[in-house]
């Protein structure tokens, strides 16, 4: 048993169209997750395949119209709502994306100090400079404003007061694209750093490349379905290695595996098939492949919802 | 041609961003544009497009200046379509106001039709980018500039949308693409230049003051 087990999660939104025309969307189904302390899980997709609110919703914080169900459990006892709301900021923890999330009236030094309290430390005032002097920040960083920050600083104050609480589980959004890439390196790392420091920690990203330098193994989310979830070393040579089609598409489309464009998009969560939600754009898609959402299937260290992972093989090599 | 001679510009008061750089991009062929975050390379791309106008030096497109109304014939595509479509308007407006639609070119960038009725909060940032992509290639531009246009994306739908505009390029169309992403620009670019390398201060002389 892991320390954070998620299964078959699904998250439905129930919105009003117009009027009073009630419409649904799922925009997760079938999500599974599963990561251990000492252990790095990359989270890789496409925008709009439940990346992020698979994060909002172990932490509590979907919406009041969002419709929940599947099994979650941490530390093997069921994440209950109330006890998502008890375990965050302390065992679970949310690295975000950009530094927008920092108030931008308050000092550096306020903010993490207030971490430092609802985190219960004795002396928060200590337990903020030691937070900072730990990413490697001076104290006099502790007077400054967010927008007097450099990137690369705000995302060490944001790792800063993510950590604070000293979490078991850590969630990191992937720094904003367009970052400099030492300063993505320099997250990664960090983040690989507290892996092995023992803590457990999903990165949610979808810069592949990135992810597979520090994860050890990647969930590879589709349309808010996992549809793989693989040791980092599959992701290799031609992709044979990986179970799924569209783990493979994602791996052939980087710049440096052959740039193949898949066709098509994900399907709109206002309006998903009833059978696999990738059936629409697979190249080894079979009149079963549309009846019923595939199930789960293991191969080795390998697990994938495809039905065909046993033609895979034939067919494309 | 697309060319910039001698480009200077800086935001006021400021230090030069951009200082005496030279560039030419040839019809049919990719130049990539690479460099560290800081050096100018967004706004390298807004003088090129007309949306910023040097403080020196003159863009050119076909060896004249690029008129001041009307289309313009190079066209920006940038990092984050949400800030380029309008939040109040429903994507077909913000689509139609380059012109008539191109159905091909929204099959081509597997664009559904539902999309278009909605609004761009209601979409993700992949589904924006294509629209934004559309309305920038609607018209047949001369050239286009590309600022980081696919750093946002997931490696699927960033190869759908180089190879439109790759499919583009082999039409004759001229690419600037700006890149931090060097396997990017390796498979895209016919050739890459370093922004920093380009930048020649001190070459302004007491014009500079």
């Amino acid at each position: 048993m892991s320390l954070l087990n998620v299964s078959n999660l699904s998250v439905t939104f129930v919105q009003y169209a117009r009027g009073l025309r009630r419409q649904s969307l799922e925009v997760v189904t079938g999500l599974d997750l599963s990561v251990d302390s000492g252990e790095l899980v990359a989270v890789v997709g496409a925008s709009g395949s439940g990346k992020s609110l698979l994060a909002h919703s172990l932490l509590g914080l979907l919406p009041a119209n969002a419709r929940e169900s599947g099994d979650l459990s941490f530390d093997g006892q069921p994440l209950t709502p109330a006890r998502r709301r008890q375990l965050r900021g302390h065992e679970i923890s949310l690295i975000p994306q950009t530094v927008a999330s920092l108030d931008p009236m308050a000092t550096v030094g306020a903010q993490v100090r207030r971490a430092a309290q609802v985190a219960q430390h004795v002396d928060p005032a200590e337990a903020a400079t030691q937070a900072l002097a730990e990413r490697h920040l001076d104290p006099d960083v502790e007077a400054r404003y967010p927008h007097e920050l450099s990137g690369g600083m705000a995302r060490r104050v944001i790792t800063a007061i993510a950590l604070i609480g000293r979490p078991r589980l850590i969630l990191a959004d992937e720094p904003t694209p367009g970052l400099h890439p030492s300063i993505v390196t320099e997250a990664l790392q960090t983040l690989r750093k507290l892996a092995d420091e023992g803590s457990a920690v999903v990165l949610i990203t979808h810069d592949l490349t990135g992810a597979l330098t520090v994860a050890d193994r990647v969930a590879v989310f589709y349309a808010g379905t996992t549809v793989e979830l693989a040791p980092t070393s599959a992701f290799t040579g031609d992709g044979s290695k990986l179970l799924h089609p569209y783990s493979r598409a994602l791996w052939r489309a980087l710049p440096g595996n052959g740039f193949e464009a898949l066709p098509g998009a994900q399907p709109s969560p206002l309006d998903l098939p009833g059978g696999c939600l990738f059936a629409d754009r697979c190249p080894l898609v079979i009149d079963e492949c549309t009846v019923s959402r595939p199930a789960a299937v293991s191969v080795g260290d390998t697990t994938a919802r495809c039905i065909r992972i046993n033609d895979r093989q034939a067919i494309e090599c | 041609m697309l060319t910039g001679d001698q480009l200077c510009f800086r935001y006021q008061p400021g230090p030069w961003v951009i200082d005496h750089v030279s560039i030419a991009a040839h019809p049919g062929q990719v130049l990539g544009v690479r460099g560290p975050s800081g050096v100018g390379k967004s706004t390298l791309a807004r003088l090129l497009t007309g949306h910023l106008s040097p403080n020196h030096g003159q863009v050119q497109l076909n060896g004249a200046p690029i008129p001041a109304t009307g289309r313009h014939p190079v066209q920006l595509i940038g990092q984050h379509p949400e800030f380029a479509l309008d939040p109040r308007w429903r994507l077909s407006r913000s689509l139609d106001e380059a012109g008539p639609r191109d159905h091909n070119l929204l099959d081509e960038l597997f664009v559904d039709d539902d999309w278009l009725s909605r609004y761009p909060r209601e979409l993700s940032g992949g589904e924006l980018q294509r629209l934004t992509v559309a309305r920038a290639l609607a018209n047949q531009p001369t050239a286009v500039v590309a600022d980081e246009v696919s750093a946002m994306l997931d490696p699927i739908t960033q190869a759908q949308l180089w190879q439109v505009l790759l499919r583009r390029v082999g039409e004759g169309m001229i690419l600037v693409a700006i890149s931090h992403d060097d396997a990017l620009l390796d498979a895209v670019a016919d050739e890459v230049v370093d922004l920093e390398a380009m930048q020649v201060p001190f070459a302004r002389g007491a014009s500079g003051g």
